[in-house]
This record gives C-alpha cells, structure tokens and sequence, in this order.
C-alpha cells in the first residue's frame, strides 16, 4: 500500500453515467490485475474503492459509475486537479492458474478489471475470449478496446439491444474454456458459479471502512475461514466460497 | 525543544498519542507503511474469550464527518491472539501495548484479562464495557455504575497491570460510571467508545448497517468526547485516556486541555493511515505555536 497525490490528466464520460478517469502518479504498489485504490473526496469521510482497469508505468486508469455523492463528486473533476490515493489494495487475480484458454466474465463495472486481467493474460501467450454483460446498449464500453488487444469479444446485454440477449452466462455456456475470472455483482457471480464447468476466481465488492485490512468492516465468511475482501481479497477462489 | 512524554499509569510514554482499538488491528498492517515505533503506544483490536466473527455486512456507513461501524468484535479469540496476533505484533512494535478486551459475562472479561496477563509486552488492559450484556437483562455493562464495578472488581482481581476501564458515552449520567469504576480499583478512564447511530439508505428505505445500528466516530463526535472527558475530569482522580474525533495535533492538545493525559486516534486511521504518525511529527510545532513547552503540564488545563 502506498499513498500518493495523483494528477487527473483525462476524466471524460464514456457511457450512460460511465466515466473513464486517468491518474498520474506513483503507481509502484499496483501489483496485479483486480487491485483496487481508494481515493480520498473533498467534503467526504471514507475513500472510494475504484478498481483498477490499467496502468502503466506513470498512470493508473480507472473506469467508475455514478452511483452516489462520491461518483458525483468524481464525474464532476477537471484534468489538473489532484486525488489523494492510496493505491495497491487488495490481492488481485492470481495468472498461474489460468490455463491456455482463460474466460474472462465482466458485467457492468466489474468489466474494468477484465481489461488488464485480459492485457497480462495475452501477454503470456493465452487464447482470452471476455464476454462483458451490460442492461442495454447505451451502458455499454470498452468492446473495442478488448478486442484491439486480440481478446475474443462477446457482449451481452439483459435487453438484448445489442449482442446475445441475457447476462453473461448465456453467453459462457457456449464457450470452451480452461479456467474462469469474474467481476461484477453478486447475483452474476452467483449465477457463474452455478454453470461454471472449471475453478475460478471471482472479485467481490463490500461496504469498506478503511480498505486495507484494518477496520474488519468488510469481512466474510469463507471455507478457508474468515476474509477480509479489502486485504484477503476482493478475489477469491471458487472453491473457497460459502453462498 | 518542546516535551511530548507523559507517564499514563506510572508508564512513561514517549507521546500521548495511541491509536484505538479496532482501527489498527494487532498493528502489522500500519507497520507495512511506517515504523509504528513512534507511537506512544496502542491499542489492539478488542479481544474476547472465544473468536468472533462479528455482525453480518455491511457494517460500515459513512455520515458526515464522521462513519457508523457494527463490527461486532470481530477477533480470532484470546488463545489465538496469544499464539498468533501477539508474536507478529512483537516483530514489528517493542514498546509496551495496550490490551482491548471485552466480553459477554463478567467471568469472560476476567478470563481473558487473566490469560492475557501473563504477556510482558502488555503495559496495559483497556477493559470494553459497552458491549450488550446478556446477564444484566439486556443492559449494557457500560451504561450501569454497578455492572461497571462489578467488571472492574473481577478484572482487578486477576491483573497488576494498569487497568482501564472504556466507557460508553451512550448513557445519562458517565460521571457516575467513571466514578463506580474508580471505586472499584480502576487505574484509569478510557473515553469515549462510538455513539449508537443510524443511516437510512433511500433507494432501499431500509438502514444501511445490517444490524440496522451502529457505533458512530470520527470528527462530528469530538465535543461530545471533548464535554465528557472534561467532567469526568472534575470527578475522578485516576487519569484520563481521551478519544473522540481526534485526527489532528490541535486536537490532541484540545483533548489534554478537557482532562486527558493520553489520546486516542480511531476513525481518522481508517482514512488516512498515516495519521498517528503525521500527528507525532507535527505535534512539537503545533505545541511551541501555542507556547506549551511540556505536554504533561497542559492535562486539564481547562478547568
């Protein structure tokens, strides 16, 4: 965990209520896909938990939705002004167990995290196929730019306005995978769980206090005994969870 | 040079600030990110007799200024706390620590006291006694004089060590508390534990905290610590560890002013986790700004 004064150097909108923002900053403690950093608001007691949906060597890029105050807060940012973040939260998810041919599921805002998941995944010479779940077509992001890193794209959205007409697993029934990595809510990681035919690991979400294991705001139970989804988690493995 | 020792219990602390229980854990997540051998001490998450999982999520809601928990205790329980939180905690924190304890029944309090005590590191047992009491026909051991003692007394008897009793402030009358606990062989005030709140969340219409209540900290509380410490102040002589909203130095010092001869950091850690810290090193500054050459000398000043 690190704590830094961060840039905004892009905040624009690319979806219904969907912002894409871009911090410039020490990004030394982001180590693995599926982290998480928490930004600190001007007026407002907690951080914000956002996860990660890529950075590089200067910037971390992530993707939020207007749910509430903080989001509000967020949408309404120029690029120039500054974000006290702390960034490197969170296990992430683990490649080694992925397989040749990794699925990875996203729905909503559980589909930023998938990006750099699909990013490294590549990179190790997998064959990734993604399908990203959305309520309609106007919520919709980022189709192009999984498929511009050689991603294999299937959207689904729960009005059928574009793509397979349904929620993510519609979609994964018909796909040939060795492993599976989701993000998104919990009804969706429910139903994954459900059809899933391989392990796999799923990133929950939970109210934090703190986000870095300190608080026990954000603790669940789980077959290899209690978790904190801020430090132990937000990825768990499948095996592990009691629904 | 300006002096930020004080002595809290006949133990000499190098500054008062201690980060309260539940917000640091047994330590080893902060001392990732600081050396937390600057603290004065602190305390550790509240310990119970069996391992606790806690209340169900979510336990946590935001409010101005200020945040609501219902974690419950969670803990691993004191036998794992002795085997495994402690000898990590060594690793990274050599000074004395202080114990957060709670319990269910007076016999629990007294048990885990007991096992605990024979641990060199603890300078000190912070005894919790705002937990729901299911002995006392649904009372609070910290909102009854009597209950209060009763913990106290059976805590005194199986510790030498400096024994602080935290009290609640959700209660009509904390003087008289304070003073039962003092009469029944307390070394020292701990104060203020969270205010019992709630959130409303409009989309459900239902509270946001599953266990629908919960304990609300953070800077909206400190004049209600700030009024409290002050009058417990006038009526006990055992000292006063305060707390309530303290997230800056001008805090700490407000916070001695009222009575206290330590202070509590909480919610604010869980924000900024080098708060204790940013607080340590601006202290000095802050004290010579307001010509305070020695920190103890200001403890009650107010009055």
């Amino acid at each position: 965990m690190k704590q830094g004064i961060f840039q905004i150097t892009k905040n624009v909108k690319i979806a219904k209520n969907t912002y894409l923002m871009v911090l410039k900053g020490d990004i030394g403690d982001i180590t693995a896909s599926g982290q998480f950093i928490n930004i600190k608001l001007d007026g407002l007691f907690l951080r914000r938990p956002i996860s990660v949906c890529d950075c590089d060597s200067e910037a971390v890029t992530i993707i939020y939705k207007v749910v509430g105050v903080g989001t509000e807060v967020m949408a309404k940012m120029q690029a120039g002004e500054t974000l006290d973040v702390l960034t490197g939260l969170g296990n992430g998810y683990d490649l080694t167990k992925s397989g040749d041919r990794p699925l990875l599921l996203g729905g909503g805002v559980g589909v930023p995290p998938m990006y750099m998941l699909a990013k490294q995944l590549i990179a190790e010479g997998k064959k990734v196929s993604v399908v990203l779940g959305f309520n309609s077509k106007e919520e919709i992001f980022f189709v192009d730019e999984f498929k511009a890193i050689g991603a294999e794209v299937t959207v689904c959205t729960a009005d059928g306005s574009v793509g397979v007409k349904g929620f993510v697993t519609d979609a994964m029934v018909n796909i040939d995978y060795s492993y599976f990595y989701t993000c998104g809510p919990e009804p969706m990681l429910k139903a994954i769980d459900k059809v899933a035919v391989t392990s796999g690991q799923l990133s929950f979400e939970e109210r934090m206090g703190c986000g870095f294991g300190a608080c026990m705001g954000c603790s669940c139970k789980t077959k290899y005994g209690n978790k904190r989804i801020c430090k132990d988690g937000p990825v768990l493995e499948r095996e592990e969870i009691i629904w | 040079m300006v002096n930020t020792k004080v002595t809290l219990c006949g133990i000499e602390m190098d500054n008062p600030i201690i980060p309260a229980s539940g917000t640091f854990g047994f330590g080893y997540e902060f001392a990732e990110i600081y050396d937390i051998n600057c603290l004065g001490t602190f305390s550790f998450k509240g310990t119970t007799r069996d391992p606790r999982f806690g209340n169900p999520t979510p336990r946590i809601a935001e409010c101005d200024s200020g945040m609501i928990n219902a974690v419950g205790l969670q803990n691993p329980g004191v036998d794992k706390v002795l085997s495994e939180e402690l000898p990590k905690l060594k690793k990274c924190f050599q000074k004395k620590v202080m114990a957060n304890v709670s319990g269910f029944s007076v016999e629990d309090y007294a048990y885990t006291v007991e096992k605990l005590d024979a641990e060199n590191q603890i300078g000190w047992f912070e005894v919790n006694v705002s937990c729901p009491n299911v002995h006392g026909g649904g009372m609070s051991f910290g909102t009854s004089p009597l209950a209060a003692a009763e913990v106290t007394s059976a805590c005194r008897k199986v510790t030498n060590k400096p024994l602080l009793i935290k009290l609640s402030p959700n209660v009509t009358d904390v003087v008289s508390i304070a003073k039962a606990c003092e009469d029944a062989g307390a070394d020292g005030i701990s104060m203020i534990n969270t205010m019992l709140g709630m959130r409303i969340d409009l989309k459900t219409k239902k509270p946001v905290i599953a266990n629908k209540m919960g304990g609300f900290s953070g800077p909206a509380i400190k004049p209600v610590a700030l009024r409290m410490v002050y009058q417990v102040y006038d009526a006990v002589k055992i000292p006063i560890v305060g707390m309530g909203g303290i997230s800056t130095a001008e805090d700490v010092i407000e916070m001695m002013l009222a009575g206290a001869t330590a202070v509590q950091v909480g919610a604010a850690n869980l924000v900024d986790p080098y708060c204790c810290k940013e607080i340590i090193e601006k202290l000095p500054e802050v004290m010579a700004k307001y010509n305070i050459t020695d920190l103890s000398s200001i403890i009650g000043g107010a009055h």
